[in-house]
């Protein structure tokens, strides 16, 4: 899938900052993060997982969520920043 | 904004803060609500559909941007190939509307501000205040500290509110389930009543495959929705969380597979596809006793609304309802305990004491749900659970 297809019909303020953040201490690389990402943001780059983009996230937390080791720090981009939908 | 001080400070502007941030204003508080995104409600993704049962206790909403009135809708089984359709609920008058959430919500805040609440856009609460045991605020993504007497967490799901201030945990991930949604426009109204099933009352569509022939059960229910506004409509489609990593579960392959199904073809060929977009929300997360251990709602100085709350009846369609109406409790508790002077937690569960005894709690205990999941696999006995679910107060055409 194209990127532009994963979001289509959003669009992308910049600005956001990290808000993402993985622990790689804790991180081992196990992928499930990269699984439940639907907008392909992460990535395992060796053996540890990390973010490769934002413009294709839309905030939903899933890889918070499913990270069995609690690696994952999960906030809110800056504010007026990041996804928007017209149509939700 | 910087160092302000407010009677009640709402975080999230959205159906349940919005709420609480009218009803608080109306009730001579001095009220602001703190949203992060620019315009309150373009973040918000999924659509819905209100059910009259909302607009008995919060008439006002009747004037908001709805798109469709519901009479009823289908259930539709797939099986061998085939598609077999059930009426999900008819009734003589409408049931529901469905709406844009975006629209609504712009809406919903313009009618707090019109109340007299403040409303902040563009700006995050990172972190709350706390004193001497109290709640007493929260501070911005800007580096600003906004003082209150009252913190409302209005912000959804993930609670980062509610779990800063020590009253919240994060769901579990098996309490979550994830989806992706579509939303398609139609040529003409006419077309997408004919899709509907020539009848432009028929809004809603839930689409089970209880064998799993389309997406595999496995221990979840597969399902799609369809959610119809005025020419256009939401396809959604969603699964356990912890099934989705398992399985490697790659949604928009499950789509094309539906979209070569001859029904779709038949039915919604002419459709157009406007966006994609994905949000989780919590599964079941109230179907056990006392929540997962995850029910607190109140503190000093502050209390937890909607979403943020746990209060997602799974299968009823009314988390927005349930938002709602815990923004309005919540307002009004906020506005006794600052007459009273006395905003401890054992002021506050009062909130607690009135949404344990209102439909909320009805929508959100166990008596009032179906876990599908238990009979995945199960064909009669899933269908049988979806048809009972589909006929109880307040399932009205959402899927």
């Amino acid at each position: 899938m194209l990127q532009k297809d994963k979001v289509l019909g959003t669009q992308w303020v910049p600005g956001t900052g990290d808000f993402i953040k993985i622990d790689h201490d804790r991180c081992d690389g196990c992928g499930d993060c990269v699984i439940s990402c639907f907008g392909d943001c992460i990535g395992i780059r060796n053996g540890k997982a990390i973010i490769l983009t934002y413009e294709t996230c839309q905030e939903c937390g899933a890889c918070w969520y499913v990270c069995p080791e609690n690696a994952i720090e999960f906030s809110w981009p800056k504010g007026g920043t990041g996804m928007k939908v017209e149509y939700g | 904004m910087a160092n302000q001080k407010y009677d009640v400070v709402i975080v999230g502007g959205s159906f349940g803060g919005c709420v609480a941030g009218k009803v608080a204003a109306e009730k001579g508080l001095n009220t602001l609500i703190v949203e992060r995104s620019s315009v309150p409600g373009e973040k918000v993704i999924s659509g819905a559909a209100l059910s009259t049962v909302i607009f008995q206790h919060l008439p006002w909403l009747m004037e908001g941007p709805v798109e469709r009135p519901i009479h009823g809708g289908w259930n539709h089984f797939l099986k061998n190939g085939q598609v077999q359709t059930s009426n999900l609920m008819v009734l003589p008058f409408p049931g529901a509307y469905t709406l844009y959430c975006r629209p609504f919500i712009t809406w919903m805040a313009e009618q707090a501000v019109k109340a007299g609440a403040k409303l902040l856009t563009s700006t995050v609460a990172t972190d709350v205040i706390k004193e001497k045991g109290f709640v007493k605020g929260i501070v911005t993504d800007a580096g600003e500290e906004i003082r209150s007497d009252i913190l409302i967490a209005a912000d959804g799901m993930w609670s980062l509110i509610g779990i800063k201030a020590g009253i919240r945990k994060k769901f579990a991930a098996e309490d979550i389930f994830n989806g992706v949604w579509y939303d398609f426009e139609m040529p003409s109204k006419e077309d997408l009543d004919e899709a509907l099933g020539g009848n432009e009352t028929y809004g809603g569509m839930s689409w089970w495959d209880p064998a799993g022939e389309m997406v595999g059960t496995h221990g979840v229910v597969g399902f799609f929705g369809v959610a119809a506004y005025k020419t256009s409509f939401h396809f959604g489609m969603g699964m356990a969380m912890p099934y989705i990593v398992e399985k490697r579960v790659n949604f928009d392959q499950l789509y094309q597979r539906f979209f070569r199904h001859d029904y779709w073809k038949e039915h919604f060929g002419k459709a157009k596809l406007r966006t994609r977009m994905w949000r989780p929300y919590p599964l079941y997360c109230g179907l056990e006793r006392d929540m997962k251990g995850n029910d607190r709602t109140t503190g000093n100085g502050i209390m937890v609304i909607g979403d943020a709350a746990g209060f997602e009846p799974t299968g009823t369609g009314m988390g927005i309802h349930t938002a709602m109406l815990s923004g309005n409790m919540a307002a009004e508790v906020a506005a006794d305990a600052i007459s009273k002077g006395d905003t401890s937690d054992a002021f506050l569960k009062r909130y607690e004491e009135m949404w344990k005894s209102s439909l909320i709690y009805d929508a959100i205990n166990e008596r009032s749900r179906r876990d599908l999941t238990r009979w995945a696999g199960d064909e009669a006995e899933m269908k049988r659970h979806i048809l009972d679910v589909a006929i109880m107060p307040g399932l009205t055409a959402v899927f």
